[in-house]
């Protein structure tokens, strides 16, 4: 039976110093045993591996501030003026948000990724659109096409975290959403230029996603085939 | 197929899921250290027999559109050997849903609840009841009682109601305006950490010191638990002297009696004000239990309640989406929440020991998880002569637990600790 000389505390059969003022204890009759059990489990080291968001978030800033405000100089020193930079540094300043936003946030993370995902990517192509002077393609194209998709994203997120898909058929159905997106994205495209004559590569790229998305999908039905295929690509 | 069961979360169990994130939700945890090895196995068997009885436990968080509820859950809990992380926030998908968990670790079985689903006093009786069925599966001659439940008995539909609904209230409502408390000083460890340091006091000696006083046990505790906070604030010679609060959970059922196992306490603040000038020792307890007595009457409280049963019942708020409903709980909660108080000591009172068991239960314990600020939290159980006082928190200093428990050992009452604390 050991006492703290400090606090003065009984510190009970385990315990290899105060937890009041962590001053080892001194018993000289009876030494602590090295391999005396603990009266509750203690912390173990892989906690220490768990990411630390601020971190994260700082590195991610000087990551995306740095080469910006670079392209921003090197423009105005070969141009004069603002001309290509605009690009590089709105594309990373959106890309920021989209990033940084979800991970400051503590719930509901993929949602806010999506979410924001969404909002940056249609202000960036709007500001494209306006800058270009490329025609008028962000209403009749890219904002339907990229609603869509953030749809589809959505839905499967749900699904995916109310368990109705696992990791399988989640890259099934991402595969799905992908091929279905090529699709209404040249559609959107013929009914805004007005063209006819049908589909020209969106097939291309709707069959080879199509097929592996079902056979995913068979896989996953199919417990021994599923056994096999997870013990092949576990990593 | 009979259709899942669901139920509305009680007035005090709406706070915590709009609260909780990855990194933390309010849960506690009492265990029961036996005076034998548990045998896992005969544990699960335990579980799976004494968890249908408490419906409202085995279920799932699930979000409505304008209020989360609680859905019945089919496969069974599984017991597992306890970490070294205690009380680890409730994820709503992990863990097949429940809310509940269930640990074994040499002698001790321990339950960590999610607060929705209950509160101390709930979570003492579904321990009693299964370390009652545990021992009971082993041969031994243990009886349903002391506040364990009859297994073999249908569930009451008054245990899964909410009594802040059936409790009578007054159309005056208690005002919640506070001011930020003085914290001390503390570095926040890594997420999901909860250092447990818990001492063992001898409780009629700490019984003699606080009668002297004129004091119960409880204003005692808190009593010293400020004159700690008031010494630290003093040293640190601040520019702003900030007051003093020590957030006391009160268990309504002492009032209102029920056989809810739901979410039926509130709190109170008891505290000092170092700004009106200095304080001994002495003064700090009488200012606590004046404060305390005048606060625990049955009026004052159902006062407190009336206000927040009255939130829930605004059609305005029901009627707001969930979605908004979190994001201004939340807001309200980082601006308020443990912001107004130094400290928080939760008494779980004196607990009776389920006849038949005493030969086999050493002690039950109890704890708080992490807080949801840099702070430590306190919490507290008496069996017998044995008072069991567990600080808990997620910082790096034992700043709070030492001056108590040093404090203590100078007034002559002796204190046993042990903890979780690394060797290293």
């Amino acid at each position: 039976m050991a006492y703290c000389v400090h606090c003065g505390v009984r510190l009970e059969a385990g315990e290899k110093k105060c937890p009041l003022c962590m001053t080892p204890v001194y018993d000289p009759s009876a030494p602590p045993e090295p391999e005396a059990p603990r009266a509750y489990p203690v912390r173990t080291p892989e906690q220490e591996l768990k990411r630390n968001k601020r971190f994260l978030l700082m590195l991610f800033t000087v990551m995306m501030v740095a080469p910006a405000f670079l392209c921003l100089v090197i423009d105005w020193m070969l141009s004069g003026a603002v001309t290509w930079s605009g690009y590089a540094s709105s594309a990373l300043a959106l890309l920021f948000i989209s990033v940084a936003v979800p991970l400051i946030m503590e719930r509901y993370q993929a949602y806010w990724a999506v979410g924001t995902g969404f909002v940056c990517l249609n202000v960036y192509l709007f500001l494209v659109e306006k800058q270009s002077n490329s025609g008028r393609w962000f209403f009749p194209i890219a904002l339907p096409a990229l609603a869509l998709f953030t749809v589809m994203l959505t839905v499967i997120i749900l699904l995916f975290r109310r368990g109705k898909l696992n990791k399988l058929t989640l890259i099934a159905s991402l595969c799905a959403a992908a091929a279905l997106e090529c699709v209404a994205i040249e559609w959107l495209r013929m009914r805004a230029l007005q063209l006819h004559g049908g589909f020209a590569w969106s097939p291309f790229v709707l069959a080879p996603c199509l097929i592996f998305a079902l056979s995913l999908f068979f896989i996953n039905g199919n417990r021994v085939l599923r056994e096999e295929v997870r013990r092949k690509v576990h990593f | 197929m009979r259709p899942k069961r669901w139920f509305k979360l009680d007035n005090a169990g709406k706070l915590y899921p709009a609260v909780a994130t990855n990194r933390w939700s309010s849960s506690f945890r009492i265990s029961a250290e036996l005076f034998e090895t548990v045998d896992p196995e005969r544990l699960q068997r335990a579980v799976d027999r004494v968890l249908p009885r408490f419906p409202s436990f085995k279920a799932r968080m699930r979000t409505g559109f304008f209020w989360y509820y609680l859905e019945e859950i089919k496969v069974p809990l599984e017991v597992r050997q306890d970490t070294g992380h205690p009380c680890m926030p409730f994820r709503f998908h992990q863990d097949n849903g429940y809310l509940l968990r269930v640990f074994y670790y040499r002698r001790r079985i321990s339950a960590e609840f999610f607060h929705s689903l209950t509160d101390g006093s709930g979570g003492l009786i579904f321990m009693k009841t299964l370390v009652v069925e545990y021992l009971r599966m082993g041969g031994v001659d243990a009886r349903f009682d002391q506040g364990a439940l009859r297994i073999d008995e249908k569930p009451d539909p008054e245990e899964t109601a909410d009594a802040f609904l059936s409790m009578p209230l007054p159309k005056v409502r208690a005002s919640r305006k506070e001011s930020t408390a003085y914290h001390f000083f503390a570095t926040p460890e890594i997420p999901h950490t909860l250092h447990l340091i818990a001492a063992s006091i001898d409780c009629a000696a700490l019984k003699k010191e606080s009668a002297a006083l004129g004091a119960t046990l409880t204003e005692y505790l808190v009593g010293v638990m400020l004159y700690a906070a008031y010494r630290d604030q003093r040293s640190r010679r601040p520019r702003r002297l900030l007051p003093l609060r020590v957030s006391v959970p009160v268990n309504m059922r002492a009032y209102y009696p029920t056989k809810s196992l739901r979410n039926f306490s509130t709190f109170i603040n008891p505290g000092i004000d170092p700004r009106l000038g200095d304080y001994t020792f002495e003064e700090i307890v009488r200012e606590v239990r004046g404060y305390m007595r005048y606060s625990l009457n049955p009026k004052l409280l159902s006062a407190v309640i009336a206000t927040n049963v009255a939130d829930e019942k605004n059609l305005v708020i029901r009627l707001v989406p969930l979605l908004i409903k979190n994001l201004v709980i939340g807001s309200i909660f980082r601006k308020a929440g443990d912001r107004l108080v130094t400290a928080t000591l939760s008494n779980l009172g004196k607990t009776a020991l389920p006849t038949g068991t005493e030969k086999h239960i050493r002690r039950f314990e109890f704890h708080l998880g992490c807080p949801s600020m840099p702070m430590c939290s306190c919490a507290c159980v008496t069996q017998g002569n044995d008072l069991r006082l567990m600080f808990s928190s997620s910082i790096r200093e034992t700043t709070l637990p030492r001056a108590v428990l040093r404090f203590l050992v100078e007034k002559g009452i002796p204190v046993a600790v042990e903890s979780n604390l690394e060797d290293d």
